[in-house]
């Protein structure tokens, strides 16, 4: 059958066309849009041309959120705090949300504006970034890396050239008997409980030394833990302290897993506020917003040290910089009503003891760490 | 490990784990029933959850909230409705575009929403509401019947949804399309409106189910909150056999197996807590193999419909 096409008929698209032209539309704005920069995009506006004759630039990578209320939070406000006793830094706007796959091209592309100082907000960044950083050392003598929670010797073995690189380590010992201390004055139940993201050596002190202490000024306080809850599903923070609630009657929890931590929250909310606790980590969360938590560990980062080294021109090596109660880079965050005064006057009287690596020994730590 | 101990908060998270999943696979009941086979469930929640966080927060209303979250899950899924009904494209690779481009949409969305104000990233959330009576029965009580007002309705939407497909001349229009299009065609029913008023359903309804995780479990919306939900809501369609009594058999009893998880690894911290997370997820392997028959699903599921064609 032959076919008949009238002049007057009007011109149609089959459906190839119509996907045709729909995908090349959604091409065209996808690469109109990768053009002119993402909302979070790599490219900040510089303040000079190159790294500034007199001004610095600094610039944050991180796989989570600059508001996830945690971990990369806090990095964010320790960046915050460095800037305002830093007046000549400039901060370029954070590289939020990069996937492991991606950090290596984040990091190059603030390596290729010449960034003065170029930080990546967890260890996962120290296997990324092995190549970028030697290939800066040698191209981009200007541009500095600082790591979180990384240790050189164990975990950037395998670096060419540690010149142009430094970490930080918070004294995780410290942080834990802080949140251990008030835990220990805290419980009525004596069951105590803690959520860790993963299962990593700081993660490990860090509970060690909470329940040391705990049982220091307590001992009959029995700990709960979980060290693989991941850091995203809210929702098994909310059933794992209800377990342990209901079962093992646990009243104080504090925890290392970011948005896992506001589930067990919730938990504790529902099983009551007045008696149920929570110690926020890394950041000072205390409010009205937060009913169960009476304190926080806040962790400080060091970044403000980080920028007076590169500014003495004394930075890198693969430095540890260990953030301490001496230094501001681990401290307790304000207390709550829900404390009573003698009890803020014990945890005090405990963190001045703590700062002096008086009240627990490695030991006592090793201890309870060798049973986990 | 006391079992009697642990069993009403095995039996809570089984209630809540449920709901999420319960109202995507709804929703995915009627697509399939029409003969679309949306495997997009996991970013039409991801938009959900998003939406509805938002807007509750702006609003300081949950209900209009969820509204929101709805909606937006409606527009997103009329895309997959535009490609697979109008353009009669692969319905699962579109799908696999939907999971890929709404939870970027959503986040791209969140990072926008909530700035660098940390205070915009909590939300509020929906009180629960204890049924007098039952209730305060034991073990069970407190589990099942202290529910937040979106979870009831969600568990009568099943009695509804079973009753609307046996009952209604709608629902034997849906399920018509579902087996033999041509032939639905053929009595004056019109397909393709039928295939975009599921889809407006699917989307509705997953979104829904996304929604619950930021409006009724944790106030905060994170980039990854729907987990995998999405692809679970499918097999429980499967296993449930394309009813909706099955779905909520399915869901429930993957919700148990999900509460059972955590208890273990509650009550037994020396072990590695890998073993117990696969449990639900084995659960769902062994009941897909062992009951789920895609024979026992709408024939003409997952093949685009050419009006034309004879």
């Amino acid at each position: 059958m032959s076919k008949k096409t009238s002049t007057s008929t009007p011109v149609l698209l089959n459906r190839r066309q119509a996907l045709a032209l729909g995908l090349g539309g959604v091409g065209t704005l996808l690469l109109s849009a990768c053009g002119g920069g993402g909302s979070t995009g790599t490219d900040g506006a510089p303040a000079d041309e190159g790294s500034g004759t007199t001004g610095y630039r600094v610039a944050m990578i991180m796989s989570g959120t600059i508001t996830d209320g945690g971990w990369d939070q806090g990095h964010y406000e320790s960046l915050q705090r460095a800037l305002a006793a830093h007046p000549s830094w400039e901060l370029l706007e954070p590289k939020e949300n990069t996937a492991d796959a991606d950090a290596a091209i984040a990091a190059q592309s603030y390596v290729d504006q010449d960034v003065d100082l170029i930080i990546g907000n967890g260890n996962q960044f120290a296997s990324d970034w092995a190549e970028v950083v030697a290939e800066a050392a040698a191209t981009h003598p200007g541009v500095h890396f600082l790591i979180t929670n990384t240790d050189p010797a164990s975990e950037m073995s395998d670096y060419e050239t540690l010149d142009n690189v430094e970490t930080v380590l918070p004294d995780f010992k410290q942080t834990g008997s802080l949140a251990g201390v008030v835990a220990g004055l805290m419980t009525k139940t004596g069951s105590i409980g803690f959520i860790g993201g993963m299962r990593l050596p700081s993660t490990l002190t860090k509970y060690a030394s909470y329940l040391a202490a705990a049982q220091k000024v307590n001992p009959d306080v029995q700990g709960q833990y979980n060290f693989e809850a991941g850091f995203t599903d809210a929702s098994l923070g909310t059933k794992l302290t209800e377990q342990w609630i209901a079962s093992n009657n646990v009243d104080v929890m504090w925890g290392d897993a970011s948005a896992v931590d506001n589930g067990a929250r919730q938990a504790l909310e529902s099983a009551g506020a007045d008696d149920h606790f929570a110690i926020a980590q890394p950041i000072d969360i205390m409010g009205d917003d937060q009913p169960t938590v009476i304190t926080s560990t806040v962790t400080d980062w060091m970044i403000g040290q980080a920028m007076d080294e590169i500014e003495a021109g004394s930075f890198g090596g693969g430095k540890a910089i260990t953030g301490n109660m001496s230094n501001g880079g681990v401290s307790l965050g304000a207390f709550s009503d829900k404390i009573p005064a003698d009890i803020q006057s014990q945890i005090e009287e405990y963190a001045s003891q703590i700062e002096a690596d008086a009240f627990l020994t490695d030991d006592e730590v090793a201890a309870i760490q060798a049973t986990l | 490990m006391d079992f009697l101990t642990v069993l009403p908060t095995i039996l809570k998270a089984m209630a809540m784990g449920a709901v999420p999943i319960l109202l995507a696979s709804l929703g995915e009941l009627f697509s399939e029933r029409a003969g679309l086979v949306n495997i997009g469930l996991e970013g039409l929640m991801a938009i959900g959850a998003f939406v509805g966080f938002a807007v509750a927060k702006m609003s300081g209303n949950l209900w209009l909230g969820l509204a929101a979250a709805m909606a937006a899950g409606v527009i997103v899924n009329m895309l997959y409705a535009f490609c697979t009904v109008t353009l009669c494209s692969d319905q699962v690779v579109t799908g696999m575009a939907i999971n890929i481009l709404a939870p970027a949409v959503a986040l791209f969305g969140y990072n926008l929403f909530v700035g660098s104000d940390p205070a915009n990233a909590t939300g509020a959330q929906m009180p629960s509401i204890a049924i007098p009576g039952l209730s305060e029965l034991p073990f069970v009580g407190g589990a099942l019947f202290n529910q937040t007002l979106l979870a009831y309705l969600a568990f009568l939407l099943v009695p509804l949804v079973s009753y609307f497909f046996r009952h209604f001349r709608a629902g034997l229009s849906f399920r018509s399309v579902g087996e033999n299009p041509h032939a639905a065609e053929t009595l004056g029913i019109d397909v393709v409106r039928m295939k975009y008023v599921a889809c407006v359903i699917c989307g509705a309804l997953a979104a829904a189910g996304g929604a619950f995780l930021t409006l009724c479990y944790t106030p905060i919306y994170i980039d990854g909150i729907v987990m995998g939900r999405g692809f679970i809501a499918l097999a429980t369609l499967i296993f449930g056999r394309w009813s909706a009594v099955g779905v909520l058999g399915a869901s429930l009893l993957f919700g148990f197996f999900d509460g059972l998880n955590v208890a273990l690894q509650a009550q037994f911290q020396a072990a590695p807590v890998m073993f117990f997370k696969m449990i639900p997820y084995l659960f769902t392997i062994v009941a897909l193999v062992f009951f789920g028959s895609r024979r026992a699903g709408p024939r003409a599921s997952g093949q685009p419909y050419f009006r034309e064609q004879r």
